[in-house]
């Protein structure tokens, strides 16, 4: 076997895997949407988001949630690879971003309720970040 | 229908939910119990979730963000001890290895 070598470089390549695995578009789409929720939980703590932003980052955040779900597949034919704790996981951040989301626009959830919600959920993009990073948090 | 019982028809991946939301569950019909088991079983988790969460409270459902956040901390820590644990395994492999090229050129 001539090329015996290939066989512990691929190991080492694939040593390390996370159980969450994008590709450069959707890691990019996750930093990017991981800062804009943190500005926003930020802003809403210091009380310079008002009812209406907070409302609409709910809003917004719902639907980038879905763009997540919607590429995951299997790797290395999709966007976004998770492992089956990382895909229930997804899977349940979306429905309730949903579900809180829907309720945000309906004028269900009061001032505090609403900077809560925001404020959490840019806790959750920071551990998914983490996820994709192999890092656990502190 | 009661929690034991609903525990026995839960797969196993959805447990926790119901140990954890039982009462929320077992205020549904029994058609909606089955159809929910069949969403699990069918593993699409964001609508068997979305249904589990839309019954519930605002209170309720800010702290099921709550328990989200610790479940993906939790995640987290074991996602970092297990790629810990690839790289300790593959770096033996590659030390072997290395000690066989060198031994096949007599070094």
């Amino acid at each position: 076997m001539r090329h015996w070598w290939v066989v512990p470089l691929v190991l080492l390549l694939a040593s390390g895997c996370s159980g969450v695995v994008l590709n450069g578009e959707f890691s990019a789409r996750l930093d990017s949407y991981s800062a804009a929720a943190n500005v926003d939980a930020a802003s809403a703590l210091a009380g310079r988001l008002d009812t209406e932003g907070k409302v609409a980052s709910l809003a917004r955040q719902a639907g980038q949630w879905r763009e997540f779900d919607g590429a995951a597949g299997v790797w290395p034919f999709a966007h976004v690879c998770l492992n089956a704790e990382y895909t229930a996981l997804l899977g349940r951040t979306v429905a309730i971003s949903a579900e809180t989301a829907q309720r945000a626009m309906t004028g269900e959830f009061d001032g505090n309720s609403l900077t809560t919600a925001v404020v959490v959920q840019a806790a959750v993009w920071r551990l998914f970040q983490d996820a994709r990073d192999g890092r656990a948090e502190q | 229908m009661t929690l034991e019982e609903l525990l026995a028809q839960m797969p196993e991946p959805v447990k926790p939910w119901a140990e954890k939301y039982g009462p929320t569950i077992l205020a549904w019909t029994a058609q909606e119990v089955m159809e929910w088991i069949a969403l699990v079983a069918a593993g699409d988790i964001a609508n068997a979730y979305g249904h589990l969460v839309s019954g519930m409270s605002n209170d309720e459902l800010l702290a099921v963000w709550g328990d989200l956040e610790a479940d993906w901390s939790t995640a987290n820590t074991e996602n970092t001890r297990k790629i810990a644990v690839q790289k300790e395994a593959v770096l033996a492999i590659v030390k072997v290895a290395l000690g066989i090229a060198l031994a096949s050129v007599g070094l």
